[in-house]
């Protein structure tokens, strides 16, 4: 009970440190607001001031989040549940995989199936599962010409495919442990728990970690905190799911898809029809059969009849219009015989017999075309409930954003479903070892999160609680960074090089606002993470700008976004267009300083004041830059490399057969 | 009780098929398996006899939408007869009765 007291203490002691911080973060912006200003030069002091402001609220919400830790303990697990492990491979060599494959194989768990998911369709691949004696899972003709929708299709495609209740996802690169199901399955218990999510740990992270990929800040003190509000993410690996609940949301999506594609189709067509002229009887009778037939399925549609009777309603009123025209058609036809006829051909008097005496059959047997719904055949299709445009109707995974896993988490939620975060380590993985590849990860990641922030915001959707909003809008608003971290990097070279500041004066009133906040703020930032580092994630954070910016600015021009499937081995090579924008502002800021020290000495200058404040910011801004410059040269040292953990080295090396086939 | 899906009747206007069982996700790759069979055979105007299903989850209503799909795809229909009171329930908490045209009994699904 020691322990749970000292939880308790800890977090009330969290609690009170980020109260203060927050009011002083108040106290401090409010005056910025107030009396804080620079008025003659607004351009500089506005934007300074919305960038700080940003700032406050990331820490407002950072508070909201820490205001609760939940203790998870595992629970005792089930007598039984089938569970399928999904291994989920693109590209990764096939050594690596076997390795997750075979582990998985040892996971402690009687009724398992391990598959592998081959979206790369390798047979070398196959052979491999078959070697080890596991499952091994490519996508059907049916994906041909379609969209695959990256991980989430190839897990979607594997789900219609197996049959577990529940389903432990990993990625290629991350070795389970054998404990992983013992230790989630107990919280299944509760019928609504639709997953429990673990951490991400990197067994190859270089010392000092240079590119900054240590995730123990996130799947720690950052996911429990999410998972004292129910919002813990669900992260694409490393995650037991509950089919049930997969399954439903894939169903409600399909029957909302069908229900507004649905309406809109019909919508069109109408506007359609109706724009559409007639010159004689029967085109307008035609017409009218038309437009009558799709004001009846409108009809239908809003008093919520089945919408295959409405499709059904739609079909019967086209095919009734063909059939009409046809007959004008036909008819025609008929008179020009019947012309022939009278002027003595006997046999156009015997066509002419034949067709008048089976008008409507020819007729329904003629293809026709009606003006009006030329060029409408993806309409037509679409009312046609089978969703030809997709492989699979049914799409568990959320498919709108390339970070699949961070909708889907959502969508859950959102739907009731609860989620767990359990805070031990039980898989170990692979994080990028060069620069190259760890920006690649964290632009997808930048580009996935904002993508669904534009596409299914999570204030203004329905079923989440308040704190769920918070919990999902916080993680997307930090993806913003970039623009407001840009201010804050130029703040200082334009001091320097203009004399102007961005507040009304360097002045005590000023520093006995901002100082007691600015420490607040870093105390509260490192009481959370609870020993955990910290220093790389914020150099990290100032110096992915251009990164940010790049992510927002292609998700809001609507560029189509690449699922780029984060390498696993070193890529090589020093591209220093990776980091042109960090060494322009490193170069700006080292000039603009010595500037500023030279104007202070020789010329009429700034005053000691603005000169010390500024100094000290921009070596803050030169030190967080260059992590960045570092990465890039940045070599493991000799005789360093990358240990597995202990239970998957003995399979790795021996590679004996598996006691027991999926 | 095992699971089961045979066609029952066949006229030039529609097939019946009728299944039994439990449709859940150890059965639903066997039905979507059977109903893909029956369409490609050029039966596709089906009309789903499901008196016999005592329980349907999720995995059994995506089985039910793969086979809509497939149905329509080749012009045909998917009608849903007979059902018993736990498949009514999920299908409608999944609000799928707003896509499924759903009848009393066989004969009134048939056209």
């Amino acid at each position: 009970m020691k322990s749970a007291h000292h939880h308790d203490t800890r977090l009330l002691l969290s609690r009170a440190i980020g109260f203060a911080a927050c009011a002083l973060g108040l106290n401090y912006i409010i005056w910025r607001y107030t009396f804080g200003l620079n008025l003659q030069a607004l351009w500089f002091s506005i934007p300074m001031v919305i960038a700080e402001t940003y700032g406050i609220m990331d820490m407002l919400l950072f508070v909201f989040m820490s205001w609760r830790k939940p203790k998870r303990e595992a629970l005792p697990s089930p007598q039984k549940a089938d569970v399928d492990i999904f291994i989920t491979t693109y590209n990764e060599p096939e050594e690596l995989v076997a390795t997750t494959a075979k582990a998985a194989m040892h996971i402690d768990w009687p009724d398992k199936k391990v598959y592998i998911l081959d979206d790369g369709a390798r047979a070398s691949m196959k052979k491999v599962a078959d070697e080890i004696g596991c499952g091994y899972v490519s996508r059907g003709k049916e994906w041909t010409e379609k969209p695959r929708h990256a991980k989430a299709g190839n897990i979607n495609n594997a789900l219609l495919e197996t049959s577990g209740e529940f389903i432990l996802i990993l990625d290629a690169d991350q070795i389970p442990a054998p404990t992983i199901l013992r230790k989630t399955l107990g919280f299944f218990t509760d019928p609504a728990l639709a997953f429990v999510q673990t951490p991400q740990y990197f067994y190859n992270l270089p010392p000092g970690d240079p590119f900054g990929n240590e995730a123990s800040l996130f799947y720690g003190p950052i996911q429990q905190g999410k998972d004292g509000w129910n919002a813990a993410f669900f992260c694409g690996s490393n995650a037991v799911l509950r089919r049930e609940a997969l399954m439903q949301l894939g169903i409600h999506e399909y029957v909302e898809t069908m229900e507004k594609r649905e309406r809109e189709m019909l919508d069109k067509l109408m506007k359609r029809v109706k724009k559409t002229s007639c010159d004689d009887e029967e085109s307008c009778a035609a017409v009218k059969r038309l437009t009558e037939g799709l004001k009846a399925a409108r009809k239908a549609l809003d008093d919520k009849a089945s919408l295959e009777h409405v499709s059904d309603l739609i079909i019967e009123a086209v095919r009734d219009t063909e059939f009409l025209v046809s007959k004008k058609e036909v008819g025609e036809i008929a008179g020009a015989m019947n012309e022939l006829a009278e002027e003595g051909d006997t046999e156009a008097a015997a066509v002419y017999r034949h067709i008048i005496g089976n008008l409507d059959s020819i007729a329904r047997k003629t293809p026709s075309s009606i003006e009006a719904l030329r060029g409408s055949e993806e309409y037509l299709e679409a009312l046609n409930l089978a969703r030809s445009d997709e492989a699979v109707p049914v799409q568990a995974l959320a498919t709108i954003s390339i970070t699949e896993d961070m909708a889907t988490a959502m969508r859950l939620h959102s739907h009731g479903w609860k989620s767990i975060f359990y805070p031990e380590v039980l898989a170990y993985g692979l994080a990028p070892e060069d620069l190259g590849s760890s920006l690649k990860q964290r632009l997808r990641w930048a580009q996935g999160t904002v993508q669904v922030f534009v596409r299914e915001n999570p204030l203004f959707k329905k079923g989440l609680s308040f704190p769920q909003k918070m919990m999902y809008f916080a993680t997307m608003y930090s993806y913003f960074s970039g623009f407001f971290n840009l201010v804050l990097l130029l703040a200082p070279i334009i001091y320097f090089f203009t004399g102007i500041a961005p507040v009304s004066s360097w002045s005590v009133d000023f520093f006995v606002r901002f100082i007691p906040f600015f420490i607040m703020n870093k105390i509260i930032f490192r009481f959370v993470a609870s020993g955990i580092p910290v220093w790389r994630g914020e150099q990290y954070n100032l110096a992915m700008f251009p990164l940010n910016i790049k992510a927002v600015i292609s998700v809001l021009s609507g560029k189509k976004l690449q699922f780029v499937v984060t390498p696993k081995q070193k890529e090589g090579g020093h591209d220093f267009h990776l980091i042109w924008p960090q060494a322009t502002i490193i170069v700006l800021t080292i000039a603009a300083a010595t500037y500023g020290i030279t104007e202070f000495f020789l010329g009429p200058g700034i005053p000691l004041v603005g000169l010390f404040v500024n100094l000290t910011w921009s070596i803050y801004n030169l030190i967080s830059l260059a992590v960045v410059v570092k990465a890039l040269y940045y070599q493991p040292p000799e005789g360093w490399s990358a240990q597995m953990p202990e239970f998957a080295r003995g399979d790795a090396r021996s590679g004996h057969a598996p006691s027991r086939r999926p | 009780m095992d699971f089961i899906i045979e066609e029952k009747e066949n006229t030039e206007n529609y097939s019946v098929v009728a299944v039994s069982g439990r449709l859940n996700g150890a059965s639903a790759l066997e039905f979507k398996r059977q109903i893909k069979q029956i369409v490609e055979t050029g039966k596709s105007r089906l009309i789903l006899d499901l008196g016999a299903v005592v329980f349907i989850d999720s995995s059994g209503l995506s089985a039910l939408i793969s086979g809509l799909k497939c149905a329509r795809e080749a012009g045909g229909f998917f009608r849903l007869a007979d059902l018993r009171d736990q498949p009514v329930s999920v299908i409608k908490l999944m609000m799928l009765d707003r896509v499924f045209d759903i009848y009393a009994d066989v004969t009134a699904a048939k056209p």
